[in-house]
């Protein structure tokens, strides 16, 4: 058994020599061999080098959240049997929930499973919520998500004996370029959770983040000049969509109304048409907005901002033809998905990886200088320092954040923010 | 029944007939049939130069085969057997687990996708249904890929094999001596057993590999104490010097063991599965898959497991 294991190994071995040579050819074909060499494998030792430091945590925070989280979950349970009306309602049980929903309320089945019986997965509750306007769905998706966050986040995460948890970063889990990562997933933690993450005592957290890195994006990338012009004047962006979604005066746009726009804008970038959108405000925000109401934003988005939708067009012509998507620094995909599924990928492709190559080149020089990064989460990056090394190390993130990037023909200047403090999520604006 | 060339340059076998091929008495004349003659043409094979069949001879119930496999392949046999002989030249495509399992009585069309394997004196490679790519594209261009290499696989060569297993002292010496040169490049793969590394192996190139054994499955250490001094020397230096590329497949983990037992890696310069995500993103990127795709030999990734079932078996 053992000698074909022995075996088994050469044959791996020699396998990557004959992939090597073909792959090799490809890469070079595609003219992405000098990206590879200069961008991608030097990544995936920085990355491989920020997993092995992990970050640290505060125990007596986890147990602490772990009650909390303990409370709301039984407050949720409260919620959910009270509006139910039995006391004994299960809210984990499928047969308890497809019962309440399909004959106590009376709705008519909107899918089914494999097995034919009525489905009440996320994406069912979803339509369901957009659709009836009912209590029980609201407090019933809110319970899986605590339900979710306290399993993932608060029970099942290893922290090694010096405090540190330790997630695994993938250069190759993304189709566009951005870092994944995975147990625990660090790219993910809610923002309530952040805080059991900090700096090592006697150490401090700085946090770099790319300001409306992807909206500023798209607004290179199509010309946009309206969106290009408020940027460059440094004006509130999110105020200026909810100008345009609303159709309202710069003054009458509250806190609400932009709070909205940021949101809707970030939701339709992917590609969504109205009833996707109408979907994921309800899941993420329970934001109850209907298809029509969220197609006639679009109308007025697209409007105002004529040149973001005859991009799209553009690229989507494109990639139809051609099938491989170029971004900014060199990367391609190529794609395999039907031309009517294109959509989302033509229009977030360019965006998404030109925004993922950014941050993973300012990564790449950031570990060059010797920092000790501890998370990359999309557009921002995480380094624990010394107090010592503080003033110094803010400084020469901020010249690599905003070193002058050309994009789309011009030479950009992509602001970045910084944070600091000992408590990831309670870090504070960065003042000199 | 079967139709097509009779001096075919592929004999392609599908599953079983479908409700166009059952009233019309003709394979792959619906959907699927359309999307195999696409598939074909792209992969630059003429359908009227192929011969095309199914296993199953007959539709059945409710379209659903599953039930009355493998019964009804071993009962139709006999006119695939007819069919075969005569045509008795050409190289076999089997489209789908159906046929997979009838021919070769290997299971998941997955695993043997893009494989070439001996039947008789031909050549056979299965592949994906062309059903199941009306379902989900993204194996397209792969199938294609598969049938374009199907015309040419009664060339398939695979590199010898010189391979050093179960080395003494001795030859590790020999073998580094012939192959190991400060500028040149090796593919270097580790194989480990719950926390013990049992072997590295290094290839040359893509015949010459050597595996440096450490650890016997059964827990005992391969080498005395004198000599497991100078192997574990030798792969320090191996490993540790720059000028002696290396190239892995997954190249993260093998590091990380190897360094977790003390092991210094320098020169590791290219990984093959994040270099074919740079290519192909949306693909899979395991070493299965890119043997499926570059290399072509049968499928041995599940060797090991083969030979546990037989010893348990036996």
């Amino acid at each position: 058994m053992t000698r074909t294991l022995w075996e088994y190994n050469l044959l791996d071995c020699v396998t990557t020599a004959q992939v090597y040579r073909k792959i090799n050819t490809e890469l070079e074909t595609l003219g992405v061999s000098a990206f590879y060499h200069t961008m991608v494998h030097p990544l995936v030792l920085a990355v491989k080098r920020m997993g092995a430091r992990g970050m640290w945590l505060d125990r007596d925070k986890l147990e602490a959240m772990r009650t909390e989280y303990e409370i709301k979950i039984g407050k949720f349970t409260d919620a959910i049997q009270l509006i139910v009306g039995k006391a004994d309602f299960n809210p984990n049980s499928t047969a308890d929930i497809r019962n309440y929903i399909y004959n106590d309320l009376g709705i008519a089945i909107v899918g089914r499973t494999a097995t034919g019986a009525a489905s009440v997965d996320e994406a069912t509750l979803l339509k369901l919520g957009v659709k009836h306007d009912h209590a029980f769905f609201k407090a019933l998706l809110g319970y899986r998500k605590v339900v979710k966050y306290y399993g993932t986040y608060l029970k099942r995460i290893y922290i090694a004996p010096d405090s540190r948890v330790r997630s695994r970063f993938l250069v190759h889990g993304t189709a566009t370029g951005r870092l994944s990562s995975r147990e625990p997933n660090f790219q993910n933690i809610p923002y309530d959770l952040r805080s059991i993450y900090g700096a090592n005592e006697g150490r401090l957290l700085i946090e770099c983040d790319s300001s409306q890195l992807e909206l500023r994006l798209i607004a290179y990338a199509s010309g946009c000049k309206q969106l290009i012009q408020g940027f460059e004047a440094g004006e509130d962006v999110h105020r200026l969509n909810a100008m345009a979604i609303y159709g309202l005066p710069r003054e009458a746009v509250g806190k609400e109304e932009r709070d909205f726009a940021k949101r809707f804008v970030y939701c339709q970038n992917y590609g969504g048409g109205p009833k996707k959108i109408s979907e994921i405000l309800f899941a993420d925000a329970g934001i109850t907005k209907s298809p029509r109401e969220c197609e006639e934003m679009l109308y007025r988005l697209r409007a105002a901002y004529p040149e973001i939708w005859a991009w799209r067009e553009k690229v989507l012509a494109e990639t139809k033809r051609t099938k491989i998507i170029r971004n900014e620094y060199g990367r391609v995909r190529i794609t395999f998905a039907r031309d009517e599924a294109l959509s989302g990928i033509a229009y977030n492709t360019p965006i998404q990886s030109t925004a993922a190559d950014y941050i993973n080149s300012v990564f790449l020089e950031l570990d060059g200088l010797g920092m000790c990064l501890v998370n990359q989460v999309h557009d921002s990056i995480l380094i624990e320092v010394t107090r010592e090394q503080l003033h110094d190390t803010v400084l020469k993130v901020k010249t690599a954040f905003e070193r002058p990037q050309r994009l789309w023909g011009r030479l950009v200047v992509l602001p970045a923010e910084i944070k600091v403090g000992t408590r990831w999520g309670l870090l504070d604006p960065w003042q000199e | 029944m079967g139709e097509g060339s009779p001096f075919p340059d592929l004999f392609l076998i599908g599953e079983a007939p479908g409700a166009n091929e059952a009233n019309t008495g003709r394979p792959f004349c619906g959907g699927a049939g359309r999307v195999l003659s696409a598939l074909l043409g792209s992969a630059g094979v003429n359908r009227n130069n192929c011969f095309v069949t199914n296993l199953v001879k007959c539709r059945p119930p409710a379209n659903h085969l599953g039930p009355y496999m493998p019964a009804a392949g071993q009962h139709c046999r006999q006119y695939l057997d007819q069919e075969l002989t005569e045509h008795p030249n050409a190289n076999l495509v089997l489209l789908g687990d159906v046929a997979l399992q009838g021919v070769l009585n290997k299971k998941s069309i997955m695993k043997h996708r893009g494989c070439v394997y001996e039947f008789g004196t031909r050549r056979v490679m299965p592949t994906i249904h062309p059903a199941a790519l009306m379902r989900d594209p993204k194996m397209w261009n792969v199938v294609v890929s598969d049938l374009s290499y199907a015309r040419t696989m009664a060339r398939h060569q695979l590199p010898e094999q010189r391979f050093v297993i179960e080395p003494i002292i001795g030859e590790i010496g020999t073998w580094f001596e012939k192959h190991v040169h400060r500028g040149k490049t090796y593919f270097v793969d580790i194989e480990t057993s719950g926390q013990a590394l049992c072997c590295i192996g290094i290839a040359a190139n893509e015949s010459d590999a050597i595996c440096i054994p450490f650890w016997h499955r059964d827990g005992s250490f391969y080498w005395n104490t004198e000599e497991s001094m100078i192997v574990v020397e030798c792969m320090n230096k191996f490993l540790a010097d720059p000028e002696l590329y290396k190239v892995m497949q997954n190249g993260v983990f093998d590091t990380s063991v190897l360094e977790g037992f003390g092991f210094e890696i320098n020169g590791w310069i290219a990984d093959t599965m994040l270099m074919h995500h740079l290519a192909y993103s949306e693909l899979k990127h395991s070493l299965a898959f890119l043997h499926s795709i570059y290399v072509r030999g049968a499928y041995y990734k599940d060797m090991f497991h083969a030979e546990k079932d037989e010893e348990e078996e036996s």
